[in-house]
């Protein structure tokens, strides 16, 4: 439950004792006070009833006295004072009865009283005649006996008693309530302190803890205002920077812009400066294709128009100088036949498209037969994946690897060529395998280099093209190519072909012929 | 056969390669009568009688053209399409023997109309053997229209 209202309901319970306490108090305060007063009058009462029985007792005396005299001086007949004074005393006890009205025991005494006054002054006897009104103009009869007077002195001392003993229980009576109410005022004042005094201590406390809540509610206000401020100044900050960098970058984008229009530029000259080149280089490689050949065709031919129709009337020399000349006629035109390829593949793109790489090794084994002449090789050809290559570039890789092959085991009396493939590392590497010669490991890496040969030309002709224009190729392809050797253990050569082929490769000049 | 004409213009920059050209058809007897023109200009004027060849008739063109194609002056491409423009010379066949294999000639050569187009072989042997071949179809099994229908006159 919510604590301020636990706090009133306790403060309302608290406030509702107290004003009961209090009531019961005022209540007891009223009540003794009309007591008081009530017990005033009482006095008063018995007092008035004590002077009227005194009264009557002198009164009585008086007439007793009055009859006396009148005994003695019984010639004077004059009763005209003791007609007064019996009217006199029966006022009075008039009087008593009516005081004495709620008093039974009272009021017996008093009517015993009357009645011996009744006998002392109207005896049954002699002022029967009289008659009429005893208190009237008639003179009183008095018969006073010794009897009676001390009978009345019994019954007014009785009556006196009584009324002073009512008095004194009465005024018991009040002192007791007083008393008790002393102590209940007491008492009730002592609670209502203690109901006060805790009613204000858990107030004050109250309103220290409100004090203390309050001071807490405030410096806590103080410290988020504090906060607040600190991070809306820290926000302003990291806005700032935020803009800084905004800008910064802004400007940053603007010179990357200015760059790029400068690179694009650039890029567009370098471009066409790199399509005149390529074109330089084509009307090069046409005119090597076309001028370089022609001589050597006409080395060729006329030496063998020497041979043909001169060469029985020759000596035995002069024919093999003839010779001389053809086969280095057929080794230059070779080398300027492969050039040529070279020189062309560095300015084609390859056309990509999926063959079956077993399709284009078959096609390059028969056009590398008539190389093996009536040879007999083992051919083992393992299985091919299909790849995505240039058919024709690719071809061209397996005829310069089994050219390589065939020429190279052909003084082996088992020629065997082995073509494969194995996965490594998610790569697809392919292999051709021959049992020939081989090559010293100490020079693998010249082996892939234009015009780079590891045997003599009298032991295996060559240009030292072949394995060149190999590298160039795969490269184009984003592949590797390495081969493995020992010298009279054969050699294997390796290259790998990606899935992914570079772009800068795939971006070639157009109209790139040899 | 015409006993007075020229079998074969051999366009051919070249003295070597005519030579060794006219050495093979010769070898081969399929030739006696063999024109030989050093280059494009040469070509057209004995083809259109002009110039050193002002005595000649449009009646009597060579049975077959042999075209080099890199010729000075004028190349083999334009002497193509001079012929094959011209009413008058338009059905002589013309031989393109080139050492050029590349794509953009064969293409553009039979744009032009060439009746045949021959890679000169390196090896002579090969040459020979060519030679024997496209001689024999031109000069023997091959025939020709009457050239007076092409005149125009």
């Amino acid at each position: 439950m919510n604590k301020a209202l636990k706090f009133r309901r306790k403060l309302a319970w608290t406030w509702a004792g107290m004003a009961l306490v209090l009531l019961a108090v005022f209540y007891m305060a009223v009540r003794g006070g009309g007591e008081a007063i009530a017990l005033e009058g009482w006095v008063a009462h018995t007092q008035e009833v004590l002077r009227v029985i005194g009264d009557a007792r002198l009164e009585r005396a008086r007439l007793a006295n009055q009859w006396l005299t009148n005994q003695l001086a019984r010639s004077d007949g004059g009763t005209g004072g003791l007609d007064a004074d019996s009217s006199k005393l029966r006022e009075d006890v008039a009087r008593l009865r009516t005081l004495t009205a709620d008093n039974p025991a009272q009021q017996a005494l008093i009517a015993e009283l009357q009645e011996v006054f009744d006998k002392e002054l109207t005896p049954a006897s002699s002022q029967s005649s009289a008659g009429g009104t005893a208190g009237s103009a008639n003179p009183v009869p008095w018969v006073e006996t010794t009897e009676s007077t001390a009978r009345l002195r019994a019954l007014f001392d009785h009556l006196e008693a009584n009324e002073r003993a009512l008095l004194a229980s009465r005024s018991r009576a009040v002192q007791a309530n007083a008393r008790v109410t002393r102590i209940v005022v007491v008492f009730a004042g002592s609670l209502t302190l203690l109901i006060l005094g805790t009613a204000g201590y858990f107030i004050q406390r109250e309103i220290l803890n409100r004090g203390r809540i309050e001071t807490g509610l405030r410096k806590a206000q103080e410290l988020l205002g504090v906060k607040y401020e600190d991070q809306r100044q820290e926000l302003g900050h990291v806005m700032d920077d935020l803009h800084g960098q905004i800008r910064a970058r802004q400007q940053a984008e603007g010179e990357i812009r200015l760059l790029n229009t400068e690179l694009e530029d650039r890029v567009e000259k370098r471009t066409k400066e790199l399509h005149e080149a390529n074109q330089e280089l084509e009307a090069f490689s046409y005119s090597v294709s076309h001028d370089l050949r022609a001589p050597l065709r006409h080395m060729d031919g006329f030496s063998r128009i020497l041979q043909q129709e001169y060469g029985t009337q020759l000596p035995e020399e002069a024919r093999h100088y003839l010779d001389r000349v053809r086969s280095a006629t057929t080794h230059m035109s070779s080398l300027v036949e492969d050039l040529l390829q070279l020189s062309r593949l560095g300015r084609q793109s390859p056309q990509l498209c999926r063959v079956a790489l077993r399709t284009l090794v078959e096609e390059a084994q028969a056009e590398t037969l008539s190389a093996a002449g009536n040879r007999d090789i083992e051919w083992r050809i393992g299985d091919l994946p299909e790849a995505e290559v240039d058919a024709n570039l690719f071809r061209q890789v397996w005829v310069n690897l089994l050219t390589n092959a065939i020429k190279f085991s052909r003084n082996q009396t088992k020629p065997v060529i082995e073509i494969g493939s194995l996965e490594e590392k998610g790569e697809t590497i392919l292999f051709v395998r021959d049992n020939g010669a081989g090559f010293d490991p100490r020079y693998a890496d010249k082996l892939f280099g234009v015009f780079q040969r590891l045997h003599r030309q009298d032991e295996f002709e060559g240009t030292g093209i072949g394995l060149a224009t190999i590298h160039r190729i795969i490269k184009k392809h984003g592949g590797r190519v390495w081969a493995e050797s020992q010298p009279g253990q054969g050699a294997t050569f390796y290259f790998t072909i990606p899935t992914v082929i570079p772009s800068s490769e795939t971006h070639e000049t157009i109209g790139a012929r040899a | 056969m015409t006993p007075q004409g020229y079998e074969i213009l051999l366009v051919e920059d070249d003295p070597a390669d005519a030579e060794l050209t006219v050495h093979a058809l010769r070898k081969e007897r399929l030739a006696n009568h063999i024109e030989v023109a050093r280059d494009g200009a040469e070509a057209l004027d004995f083809l259109f009688c002009r110039g050193a060849y002002s005595n000649r008739s449009f009646t009597n063109p060579p049975r077959v053209v042999l075209l080099d194609l890199k010729l000075p002056k004028i190349s083999g491409h334009e002497v193509l399409r001079a012929i094959k423009a011209d009413e008058r010379t338009r059905a002589i066949p013309v031989v393109v023997l080139t050492s050029s294999n590349q794509e953009r000639d064969l293409v553009e050569c039979y744009r032009l109309g060439v009746n045949s187009y021959i890679q000169k072989p390196v090896d002579l042997q090969k040459f020979q053997e060519v030679a024997r071949h496209f001689g024999m179809y031109w000069l023997v099994v091959n025939h020709l229209p009457p050239m007076a229908a092409f005149s125009g006159k």
